[in-house]
């Protein structure tokens, strides 16, 4: 306590801002759980090395690892690989170090500096020493045909040979160019319509397909519409059909009345505003027209307009 | 100990018969022989193929021959070849992977793809597991698991090879240790 006292009257008599700095002493943070567990961190890592040997070290670290059987298992080297090692690298050295190209393969090989370096084809006898002359032969005949074709035909040997077609003047500055380009727009066309190219023929067998479906769907729908226009008015279609037509469709075709089925029948419930509405239309000469026609007894009933 | 002891002064025989041009090649003829094993593996368990390790191996000992007269003894021969050993390696496998144009995991599965090639491989066994764990680790921790765990190397001479402290390659070895041990639980 009273060293505390002490230290720190002199920090004050030293220097009275820091005497008088009122924070904490040590900022310092220090990562949560540190202190608990550095024993046991300290000794592990003093296991590891205070043992000295290599084979402790690794069964405290993986005794996995130091159970497995340290051998070179995988590689193979081939026979008498060392043995020959040094021999084989210290010639290499000294072929480096070689000036001359004997001396090089004298170190190199032995056995081919001392090989003959004759040769093993052989020539024609005589081949070379007659060489000279045969070329000279040879020559000369060339110029004998030459001269017989200019005495022979003097018009052909006056010939030149010239070239006599003529070609555009900038063709042979601009064809490399051209070349190229048409190499690449072919390929470029090429990309785009190699399946066309393939089957010329496809694009046709397409669009007729096309116009099939088109054609049926539209015979399909021109006739559901034409039947559409039919259901949608039978009336007017009926009106088409004589009496007699009916009459006899009538009586040759027994409508079997029992089969109406009574039950569902939606009965029409008419009252006499409806018959008014209904017949609003007709003309009362044509009301009675069609009670003289039909002849019906019902008649009488025949609210006229 | 004595071995070691015996080890260094051979090498200091060794190097000073280099030196001298009657001996010289005797010398380096002597080096490979005493070497090229422990170096062999050391680059065969990194880069897999025995071609490609016979090409590092041989790039190693050619860089030795050149290097070797300039050797300043303060450290231990042993590390010298060892730290030339691990470079080279890096260096092929780096250049294999621009050769290739292939990513670092692409390269990594590649590895993983010529141990499967091995025609002994078994996924099965333990020992083969243990090859492809290896190659799931970044190549700087392969490194130090390899030599740790197969040649024994102590941290002090590791730190000298990869010029890391031996406190990162310890906590580099440790982690490598725990990954492959995931790696086999879990395969």
């Amino acid at each position: 306590m009273q060293n505390r006292k002490d230290i720190s009257n002199e920090l004050l008599e030293i220097s009275q801002l820091i005497a008088e700095i009122d924070a904490p002493k040590n900022p310092f943070e220090v990562p949560s759980g540190y202190f608990e567990s550095l024993p046991d961190r300290i000794m592990e890592k003093l296991k590891t090395t205070y043992t000295g040997s290599v084979k402790n070290e690794l069964e405290v670290l993986s005794p996995v690892i130091s159970q497995i059987e340290k051998n070179n298992i995988s590689h193979n080297i081939p026979e008498n690989y060392f043995e020959s090692f040094p021999e084989k690298l210290l010639s290499r050295i000294k072929a480096d170090e070689a000036t001359s190209a004997s001396e090089e393969l004298s170190i190199l090989s032995p056995l081919l500096s001392q090989a003959d370096k004759k040769n093993p084809f052989s020539t024609p006898s005589g081949y070379f020493n007659e060489l000279s002359d045969n070329l000279v032969e040879g020559v000369k005949a060339i110029e004998f045909v030459k001269d017989e074709l200019e005495q022979l035909s003097p018009l052909m040997g006056g010939l030149s040979k010239k070239n006599v077609y003529t070609v555009p003047g900038e063709y042979f500055d601009t064809l490399a160019e051209n070349i190229l380009q048409r190499i690449k727009h072919s390929q470029e066309k090429a990309k785009v319509i190699s399946f066309r190219k393939n089957k010329p023929w496809l694009k046709y067998a397409i669009a007729a397909a096309l116009t099939g479906v088109i054609l049926t769907i539209g015979f399909f729908t021109f006739n559901n519409n034409k039947q559409n226009k039919t259901t949608e008015d039978p009336i007017a279609a009926l009106s088409k059909v004589s009496d007699q037509e009916i009459n006899n469709y009538l009586d040759n075709h027994d409508i079997p009345l029992n089969e109406i089925p009574n039950n569902n029948t939606p009965v029409l419930d008419f009252n006499e505003n409806d018959i008014t509405d209904l017949l609003a239309d007709v003309s009362d000469n044509e009301l009675e027209q069609y009670q003289y026609d039909n002849d019906q007894t019902g008649a009488k009933d025949l609210i006229t307009n | 100990m004595a071995n070691l002891m015996a080890v260094t002064t051979h090498d200091t025989e060794l190097l000073s018969l280099f030196r001298d041009p009657e001996t010289k090649e005797k010398a380096f003829t002597d080096i490979i022989k005493k070497y090229q094993e422990r170096l062999y593996w050391h680059i065969r368990r990194m880069v897999i193929d025995h071609e490609d390790a016979n090409d590092v191996l041989q790039n190693v000992f050619i860089r030795v021959w050149n290097g070797l007269e300039n050797f300043r003894e303060d450290a231990q021969l042993y590390t010298w070849l060892y730290r030339i050993a691990t470079n080279e390696c890096l260096t092929f496998l780096e250049q294999q992977k621009k050769r290739a144009a292939i990513s670092l995991s692409e390269m990594e599965s590649g590895l993983s793809n010529k141990i499967k090639a091995d025609k002994h491989f078994d996924a099965q066994k333990l020992e083969w597991k243990l090859q492809l764990a290896i190659q799931q680790l970044p190549e700087k921790q392969r490194i130090v698991f390899s030599l740790r765990y197969y040649d024994e190397m102590p941290y002090e001479e590791m730190s000298r090879v990869l010029e890391t402290s031996e406190g990162a390659l310890k906590a580099s070895y440790h982690h490598a240790v725990k990954k492959i041990e995931e790696y086999i639980l879990n395969h």
